[in-house]
């Protein structure tokens, strides 16, 4: 009966471990929870009370306007004086000042409150008409602007750091707990179900295991609902006091007659708008880290994950007048769909978000038994000593001028953490002025489409762009392939001239536009053929200049004649790589000063490459 | 007869007619409105609300709530006319009331808390009438200090200051 009591002993002790850790963890979610509702509540409170003053002061602003037209009588015009007056010692006494005291603008609220007597003055003598109208407005916006500044700086003080930073770590204290607690469960229940086995003669106390075990089984999946739970709550109460200020916000956008206000409030929301983004951002990265999500990982085609990435930006692309190209592909890949479409998402709208004028290119290559996705943007690029930084939580380049244009500081972080979770690796090529591109790299898997695989197989082994800039002239019928062709080009740092004939072409030569280092041309013209158009120029330059013909038929005859005059022949859609794999060879050539025709030969090889390896 | 069965009649309703109501006859308020109450009541003074100058308010019994509050370091003394006293005057029947301040803050308030809590419709902080600058000319009054659970069950959401309106339901 050794058996039996070394058993009875093992339960014991089991069974006292897990009491306690349990004890440890709940005893953490009561000491957090009270924690959490307060940090909520200085959340909600401290912020509004500032945008409450602005709110009003935009209400003063409304009335004084109205008195001037003679549609808000003194009396109101003085009690939205006295409304507002009665907001400001809110920001200087009471626990809600704090969160106005810890920006440090204490001194900016009592310089309000020390206007107000001289305000109510002046609105006590103004008369409709009398000239007044104009100081009195001009000094109320004074304020509200000042006010306006506080919210914003309150807003974003809180976002990044103090309470929200306060709430994350007492969540990832309360989660430590839950994890062990769970591990712990777990490896009891095992423990407990080996020692069930190797007792047979123990029925009895079997019994009583199994039901320990069942036990400890369900107050670990309690423990990980109560996680869940907590999770929920923390984001419904950051959320409530945003969307309450964002309703009221929009409520306020509608009463305003003075137009100078409009874009402020319409500033204001936005950064509100931004703010719950954040949030949203924040709780996402919490439940990354703390393996409240897990990857699936399959097969799956690539298309439909990139198609549902470029819906989502697509519009807002536009809005900002830029193009959004999307490369087709019909490689299927291992990932978790979801994870990779987030990243991704988060990738293109870092993109559409930092670029000014240019566009996205979104598309795919193949290298080796790997899938390279790239994301291509023609915005300011990242300087290289931020490279690393960028996937840090809150960092952003720039100031907090940038910010409040919609940068954000954490939409990378959390592109790092997923991919991370998922196993692709990451990187970045960027260049300053010209744009970035940021590539995941993932596993490619078999299917019924990878028959005909698109690819070229020596892309890895090209070398890195060199320094020498090369023009290029495009010449394509198609504006927006032309576009994001050209984007490609410069993304590359190099420049690139458009036409969309060949006539056109042959006429901007011939009008003195610098001979081209590199010609890519469509076959199919209106007029000419593209192939028309490379033997004129390269008549007129009286040399043979690189080039490439682009066509979507395959026609082998095509193919033999352009290779024949040393011209490349690639076949639509060409992928950024492609590209890329042209330019560096052209620019290889011009810094080795290589006599341009050895270029156009190499380059006539390459293209026959790229089609032996279509067919 | 007729005459006689009238008077009867009269003199019935007049002796029903709740205690206060009759004594106030809910006069007409002579200065500036400061707070109308709407809804489910059953006595009016200005179509289907009941009016109240500040004067009006000051007839009824006054009473004082000695507190400190979120928005202040200071301890108050409070004092104006029970919540109750008010509702009890228009005939009030509801479980709810809707509270609306001059700057359009809402807040919903239970019935029940007025005789719970005896909150008062504070005019007065410290012994000084408090103007639409400070937070009046009425702030609705929970005893914060001398009820710690008040805090936590959100009576400082139900605090409404500068209150104009009241909606029983």
């Amino acid at each position: 009966m050794k058996a039996r009591a070394s058993l009875r002993r093992g339960r014991i002790a089991a069974a006292m471990v897990l009491i306690g850790l349990l004890a440890g963890g709940f005893g953490s979610v009561w000491l957090v929870s009270s924690e959490r509702e307060r940090a909520a509540e200085a959340l909600r409170t401290g912020t509004w009370i500032v945008v409450q003053a602005e709110v009003e002061s935009l209400r003063l602003l409304d009335a004084l306007a109205g008195f001037e037209i003679g549609d808000v009588d003194r009396q109101e015009m003085i009690d939205r004086l006295d409304i507002f007056w009665s907001r400001i010692p809110l920001m200087l006494d009471g626990t809600d000042s704090l969160a106005v005291a810890r920006v440090g603008h204490r001194e900016t609220a009592a310089e309000i409150l020390g206007e107000l007597p001289a305000l109510e003055e002046r609105i006590a003598t103004f008369s409709p008409g009398d000239g007044s109208y104009s100081a009195l407005r001009r000094d109320v916006d004074s304020m509200r602007a000042r006010l306006h500044d506080v919210a914003l700086e309150v807003l974003g003080r809180r976002s990044d750091s103090g309470d929200i930073q306060r709430l994350l770590d007492s969540y990832t204290l309360i989660t430590g707990w839950m994890v062990v607690a769970l591990l712990s469960g777990a490896a009891l229940f095992g423990m407990l179900l080996r020692q069930l086995r190797r007792s047979a003669e123990l029925m009895e106390e079997s019994r009583e295991a199994a039901a320990a075990a069942a036990r400890s089984a369900a107050a670990a999946l309690e423990a990980d609902r109560a996680k869940s739970r907590f999770l929920a709550a923390a984001s419904h109460d950051l959320r409530q006091p945003l969307n309450a200020a964002a309703l009221l916000l929009g409520a306020l956008r509608t009463r305003i007659t003075d137009r100078a206000a409009i874009p402020l409030v319409e500033k204001a929301s936005y950064a509100l708008g931004r703010l719950g983004e954040q949030l949203n951002m924040y709780l996402d990265l919490t439940k990354l880290d703390t393996g409240a999500i897990r990857p699936e990982v399959r097969a799956t085609p690539l298309q439909p994950i990139l198609d549902s990435v470029a819906a989502g930006f697509r519009e807002l692309a536009a809005e900002k007048g830029l193009r959004f190209r999307l490369v087709p592909t019909s490689l299927w890949i291992r990932t978790d769909p979801d994870h990779l479409e987030r990243a991704l998402s988060n990738l293109v709208s870092n993109a559409v978000r930092h670029t000014a004028s240019g566009g996205i290119l979104l598309g795919c290559r193949r290298s080796g038994d790997r899938v390279r996705i790239d994301v291509i943007d023609s915005g300011p690029g990242i300087p290289e000593d931020q490279r690393e930084r960028i996937f840090e939580e809150f960092f952003q380049i720039g100031n907090t001028e940038r910010a409040s244009e919609g940068g954000h500081g954490l939409g990378l972080a959390i592109v790092d953490r997923v991919l991370r979770l998922l196993g692709h690796p990451l990187d970045l090529h960027s260049e300053l002025g010209c744009g970035s591109r940021f590539s995941v790299w993932l596993p490619q898997a078999e299917s019924q489409a990878d028959a005909h695989g698109v690819g070229d197989e020596d892309a890895a082994s090209r070398p890195a762009a060199p320094r020498e800039q090369v023009r290029v002239l495009v010449i394509e019928d198609d504006g927006l392939v032309a576009e994001s062709l050209c984007l490609v080009i410069e993304s590359l740092g190099h420049r690139c001239v458009t036409a969309s004939s060949a006539e056109e072409a042959v006429t901007l030569t011939a009008e003195g536009v610098p001979v081209p280092d590199l010609i890519i041309a469509d076959y199919r013209l209106p007029g000419l053929s593209g192939l028309d158009a490379i033997r004129e120029i390269r008549a007129m330059a009286g040399r043979v200049i690189p080039a490439a013909l682009v066509t979507g038929d395959t026609d082998p005859g095509l193919r033999t004649m352009a290779l024949a005059e040393g011209v490349g022949f690639l076949v639509k859609p060409l992928s950024p790589d492609q590209v890329a794999g042209l330019l560096s060879g052209v620019a290889a050539a011009q810094e080795a000063r290589q006599v341009p025709a050895q270029t156009g030969q190499s380059l006539a090889r390459r293209g026959s490459v790229e089609v032996s390896s279509m067919a | 007869m007729l005459l006689r069965s009238a008077a009867a009649l009269l003199l019935y309703l007049v002796a029903h007619m709740p205690l206060a109501a009759l004594a106030e006859g809910l006069a007409a308020p002579t200065g500036r409105v400061i707070l109308t109450v709407e809804g489910a009541v059953s006595h009016t003074n200005a179509g289907t609300t009941a009016q109240f100058d500040r004067e009006m308010l000051e007839r009824l019994p006054q009473h004082e709530i000695e507190t400190s509050t979120p928005w202040a370091s200071q301890v108050v003394r409070f004092a104006g006319p029970r919540l109750s006293d008010v509702l009890d005057l228009v005939g009030a029947r509801g479980a709810r009331l809707h509270a609306t301040a001059h700057n359009d803050y809402k807040a919903e308030i239970p019935v029940a808390d007025a005789a719970k809590h005896g909150v008062v419709l504070a005019l007065k902080a410290d012994g000084r009438y408090l103007s639409l600058r400070e937070r009046g000319p009425i702030w609705i009054v929970y005893p914060l200090d001398s009820d710690p659970s008040l805090v936590e069950a959100g009576a400082g959401d139900r605090m409404v200051w500068q209150l104009a309106r009241l909606r029983v339901e």
